[in-house]
């Protein structure tokens, strides 16, 4: 039997990890994703079988919330993003879509985005070299959509002091990592400066 | 090296001395000074030449409205032009040199203009270089360009970095003078976020220019202890060497803060500027004001300087213009240089008042109802001529002479959105309209208030009312008790006499005269005035030229200036370097690259990538021995043929549809009919514009019911998925349907060939059997791989051959591209790139981008009976316009060189071959060629007249950008396996 192993989102084996004053950097790879998409006029449906599966009220625009392993966030209209320990031999969509049933669409997101963990007290600082983003004004559980690196990606505020995620296309995990260094490296360096 | 003008006291830090450079020679200066100051304490005056007439000049301001003193810094890569020596802070080793000079800025053998200056007025370009018409751009234009011009440019690449960034905040000040420290001081002690923004390298504005802003204390002090306490509040950004160049939309601003210009170089990894864009809920404009100058014959000497500049000069930098100055002043702040000068033991050797009632000046003879009409001195001043009040004329020597006209408030940013400044009486200025920017107020000089006191009061009161909008109650501060004098101004603008030359626009060289002919010659208005005459177009815009052009032609019209009109100001306030506004998004940073889930392999192999969109997709993977890029591709289309190649095919777009009326949806943003699609099934389909023309291909495979995954193009992923969100949302919103773009979330492979299905046999788990039976010609299940990996298999054929689209995981794709190698080695298999791609896909004559290049239908691709009449679907009605129906119009056909040596080059015309070669016997055109490795030559597909009809005829196929052209017979698109026997097998 042939065994498959994976590679992250930046062609490695393992996630990358980088610290710089203040701030760490880290690859997140070991949670699965699902988006999930409420039928028409199914809304209220789909609320009560996540609430009453999952222990989760779906969350509203801009937020995001978490029992346990599992959390979710809002994406757009009826959409919704959920997140849960990543499990090669289970798939996640699969699980979700035997809670929801017919009451909402599911398509495993996986291996779609790449994930960046920013850490320390700096982790609100390099925002301001990364996107629009007013990071600083965020609390715990509120999640935006920006550009970063010309690219479409979530911000999350895990805890105020200091824990935040970036979610971005797999397929620019580099240029998203490029990013987080180049600004990190930008922000210890302006520092200095001043 | 003695710096001859440098005087006692002054916030320089004389216990750090800088050795710098100007046009070679070297001088000394300190810490804290700018290039013009440290070049004034060294008795240099002459600093440049004038744009036009070459006219030795000096520094005017200490500011960055500094029209004459722009030089050129650095060398090589980091030379820049055109800068300010007003503006450049002093570090050790600075290299500067004068412009617009030849040979040496004393000796410049252009200054030949000045004497030719009666045949240089305003328009003379546009006079002299009308005719002959064909000379303009011959011999005219570059002779002007060489002439014109100040700096250059080293044409190296600039090592620098740039960088943006973003910043958020209750209120953001711009300026740092009285009233922008004391709204940033009442903004922090709220609590409020503020950003304080200061153009200088120094922070408090004309506070650390001036002698005696407060009773009790200097301004120095002041300001130190401001900002001190605001350094120490977390709530507080202070940023100078920070410029905000304009207010945009949304109380959006824009700042450059030069972070290492002040460096020899910036450290590593230090980017030289910062563009920040600053989101502020309010903002107070504290820009201070600007002062002017009163023209005069022969007023652009160097050493004529403004008056609140010397006393920069004096207070701040302790230094002197020259050893003897003369003041020129129409209202009291003139006084107050004489003051500050006597206090520093410069000698000042008169005070010319233009007013009759001016006040007594201690230790300078005072000239009361004078005016000062001429000056001499070729390469700097050497004396003014006055005209005193009994019409006596008196010559006056004098390094300097430092004039008073009265303060333009900086209005700029206030007309950035289309504000008109409004004209005040008592201040003989325009002030900011009462429609600003939204968000934005104005405080101190900056709105016609003057005074210290009257600054501080007003900087607290605005900045307290902002903050009240924003629900946040600032305290009252205790301001210090400071200078609250009026400035006794009496309007003069411009000496009447002489008949020689009085600038307005120093940078520009416009002339009191220039106006005046703009009058006489009918532009009137002042924007025609500003572009007849260039008055305010320089890097300066006008900042201190633009008041004193109105006078003049207000003058003239004898309407008053606020009748006459004014211009407004358009960002950027001061030049912006083009590096700043890109920040890092330069090189391969412009865009995104998205790479393939097997990059890495790829690379292992040596791949040659291309480019595909923001792709980056291997091309050809060359193989030892193997010398051209053709022999490479030859192979690879060979071995597809022949045994079994893998590509990868993951930026194809992917489409996640679902919902019970997923199928419905389908059927109507798709021209062919999907509605009836079985469960495990793909099928072909086009999508046309509104207008009816074919924008994108694909397939539709449905894994259920409710559920299809659709592929795109690779170009066209973005596009088909907006268009179907679109079609979602807006045409039918009561469809029940979900879309989800997945095109990242897979690693998805062709596998192609005959012995493709003995490959995949090893790879998929042994309970899917995907024999021909079992998974024919267009299948699709959801299947498990290398024990237990699910995966997607699609019986789909891009290449003509049996052959399969396998999906996996993205982060197994790495893993199951390096497992089908391995397991393929039996059957001979090697990738194949995109170059071999197009080629065995032009053998099968499948369309691309190239075919569906926004001009053709599904009729001209061959694929008119796709387009379902019996259902309603995007496009339908409009592709059956006349024109689009045409029965000979354009078809997709094939063609082969008839000497099978030649080559057919894409983009060839298509004539017959009997007919000239022009548009009007034009027949088509080739979309699509290249060497076919399976018949050995040459061939193409395009778009031919009634082509369908035409199969066996010659035509030509004509290149006349190569001149070439070549014989070709049109043959059937589909030059290998037109019966589809093999892709069946």
């Amino acid at each position: 039997m042939l065994d498959l192993n994976p590679i992250t989102p930046l062609g490695a084996t393992t996630p990358q990890q980088e610290q710089y004053e203040g701030l760490t950097i880290g690859e997140v790879f070991d949670r699965a994703m699902v988006s999930i998409s409420s039928r028409h006029g199914r809304n209220q449906d789909l609320m009560s079988r996540v609430s009453e599966k999952l222990d989760l009220k779906l969350p509203g625009v801009s937020e995001f919330t978490v029992n346990g392993d599992f959390g979710a966030f809002w994406t757009a209209s009826d959409q919704w993003m959920f997140d849960a320990p990543h499990d090669a031999k289970s798939c996640l969509a699969v699980k979700i879509k035997e809670i929801v049933g017919d009451a909402a669409s599911v398509t495993d997101q996986t291996d779609g985005w790449c994930r960046f963990r920013l850490s320390g007290p700096q982790s609100v600082e390099i925002f301001q070299f990364l996107c629009t983003v007013d990071v600083s004004a965020l609390v715990q559980g509120q999640v935006v959509k920006t550009l970063i690196e010309h690219t479409g990606c979530f911000v999350l505020c895990r805890e105020e002091v200091f824990e935040y995620e970036i979610i971005g296309p797999v397929s620019v995990a580099s240029d998203v990592l490029h990013a987080l260094q180049a600004s990190a490296r930008t922000l210890s360096s302006v520092r200095k400066a001043q | 090296m003695t710096q001859l003008n440098r005087l006692n006291g002054g916030l320089i830090s004389r216990g750090s001395p800088l050795n710098f450079t100007f046009d070679g020679k070297e001088y000394a200066g300190y810490q804290g000074d700018t290039l013009a100051s440290a070049l004034l304490a060294n008795g240099v005056r002459l600093m440049g030449r004038s744009f036009k007439y070459h006219r030795p000049r000096g520094v005017i301001a200490s500011g960055s409205e500094e029209p004459n003193a722009l030089v050129e810094l650095r060398t090589r890569g980091r030379q820049e032009p055109n800068t300010r020596a007003t503006v450049t802070e002093l570090f050790g080793g600075l290299s500067a040199r004068s412009q617009n000079r030849f040979p040496s800025l004393k000796h410049d053998f252009m200054a030949i203009n000045d004497r030719l200056s009666n045949f240089l007025s305003a328009g003379f370009y546009y006079k002299t270089f009308m005719w002959p018409a064909p000379l303009w751009e011959k011999l005219y234009e570059p002779i002007i360009r060489k002439a014109a011009g100040l700096g250059s440019v080293s044409l190296d690449p600039d090592p620098d970095t740039y960088e943006h960034g973003y910043l958020h905040c209750d209120l953001l000040i711009v300026g740092s003078g009285p009233a922008g420290l004391a709204a940033a001081l009442t903004a922090a002690r709220a609590g409020a976020r503020v950003v304080l923004a200061e153009e200088d390298f120094e922070m408090g504005g004309r506070l650390i220019a001036e002698s005696s802003s407060f009773v009790n204390q200097s301004g120095a002090e002041w300001v130190a202890g401001v900002l001190e306490e605001l350094g120490a509040l977390p709530n507080v950004r202070l940023m100078k060497r920070a410029t905000v160049h304009g207010a945009y939309d949304h109380g959006t601003y824009g700042v450059v803060e030069r972070v290492a210009d002040h460096l020899a170089e910036p450290p590593a990894g230090t980017p030289r500027q910062i563009h920040w864009r600053i989101y502020a809920r309010k903002a107070v404009l504290c820009a201070g004001a600007t002062e002017r100058p009163i023209a005069f014959e022969n007023n652009d000497r160097p050493g004529i300087m403004l008056a609140g500049a010397v006393r920069a000069y004096v207070n701040r930098w302790a230094a002197a213009p020259a050893q003897t100055v003369a003041v020129f002043t129409n209202n009291d702040d003139g006084h107050r240089t004489a003051k500050d000068l006597l206090a520093k033991d410069v000698n000042v050797s008169a005070v010319i008042d233009v007013r009759h009632d001016a006040p007594d000046v201690d230790g300078a003879e005072l000239f009361k109802g004078a005016q000062v009409v001429d000056s001499t001195g070729k390469l700097g001043l050497e004396s003014v001529k006055l005209r005193l009040s009994n019409g006596e004329i008196r010559t006056i020597d004098c390094g300097a002479l430092a004039v008073s006209g009265g303060w333009n408030p900086n209005v700029h940013l206030t007309c950035h959105q289309r504000g008109r400044p409004i004209w005040d009486d008592e201040i003989a200025a325009f002030v900011p309209d009462t429609k600003l920017p939204v968000g934005l107020s104005v405080a101190g000089a900056a709105n016609g208030v003057f005074s210290t006191a009257a600054a501080l009061k007003t900087g607290m009161k605005t900045a307290k009312k902002a903050l009240l909008d924003l629900d946040i109650q600032a305290p009252t501060v205790a301001l210090p008790e400071a200078e609250d004098s009026a400035m006794n101004l009496k309007p003069f603008w411009f000496v009447k006499e002489g008949r020689g030359r009085a600038w307005l626009d120093y940078q520009n060289d416009v002339t009191v005269k220039d106006v005046r002919l703009a009058h006489q010659e009918g532009y009137k208005s002042p924007e025609h005035l500003k572009r007849y005459t260039t008055l305010g177009m320089a890097t300066d815009q006008g900042k201190t030229a633009n008041v004193l052009g109105l006078a003049v032609m207000s003058e003239m019209t004898g309407a008053s200036i606020p009748e006459t009109g004014t211009t407004i100001f358009r960002p950027p306030y001061t030049p912006i370097a083009l590096g700043t506004l890109a920040g890092s998004t330069t090189g391969r940073h412009l865009a995104p690259t998205r790479k393939t889930p097997s990059h890495v392999w790829a690379q292992e192999l040596g791949a040659e990538f291309v480019e595909a969109g923001n792709w980056l997709r291997a091309r050809w993977f060359k193989k030892p021995g193997e010398k051209t890029w053709q022999e490479t591709v030859n192979r690879e289309v060979t071995t597809v043929r022949s045994r079994v190649g893998l590509c990868d095919v993951s930026t194809l777009g992917k489409i996640d549809v679902q919902g019970t009326d997923a199928a419905e949806f389908l059927n109507k943003v798709y021209a062919n009919a999907f509605a009836k699609l079985p469960v495990g099934k793909t099928r072909y389909g086009l999508m046309l514009r509104e207008d009816g023309i074919v924008y994108d291909d694909g397939t539709a495979a449905r894994l259920a019911e409710d559920h299809f995954v659709v592929t795109t193009t690779t170009a066209n992923a973005v596009l088909v998925y907006r268009n179907m969100e679109f079609a979602r949302q807006c045409l039918w919103p009561e469809l029940d349907v979900q879309l989800i773009s997945t095109t990242e979330a897979w690693a998805q492979y062709a596998v192609a060939g005959p012995r493709s299905r003995d490959l995949l046999r090893k790879i998929v788990d042994a309970e899917f059997d995907i024999s021909n039976e079992a998974f024919p010609f267009m299948a699709c299940g959801e299947i498990t791989v290398c024990g237990g990996f699910k995966a997607r298999l699609f019986r789909i054929s891009f290449s003509g051959e049996l052959a399969y689209e396998i999906a996996v995981p993205r982060r197994y794709g790495d893993a199951l591209i390096r497992a089908l190698m391995a397991a393929g080695e039996e059957f001979g298999v090697a990738p194949y790139g995109t170059e071999a791609l197009d080629v065995l896909r032009i053998e099968k004559g499948h369309a691309i981008g190239n075919e569906l290049n926004g001009t053709t239908t599904a009729l001209n691709l061959g694929l008119g009976k796709m387009v379902n009449r019996k259902k309603d679907c995007i496009g339908q009605v409009l592709s059956t316009r006349e024109e689009l129906a045409d029965p000979e119009g354009l078809r997709l056909v094939g063609f082969k060189p008839v000497n099978r040596t030649d080559k057919i080059v894409g983009g060839a015309h298509l004539m017959n071959k009997d007919e000239p070669t022009d548009i009007k016997n034009d027949q088509g055109y080739i979309t699509s060629a290249g060497f076919s490795a399976t018949l050995g030559h040459s061939i193409a597909i395009g778009f031919l007249k009634n082509g369908s009809g035409r199969i066996g005829e010659l035509v030509r196929a004509v290149n006349p950008l190569q001149e070439s052209e070549i014989e070709v017979e049109v043959v059937s698109a589909h030059f290998v396996d037109p019966e589809g026997d093999r892709l069946r097998a």
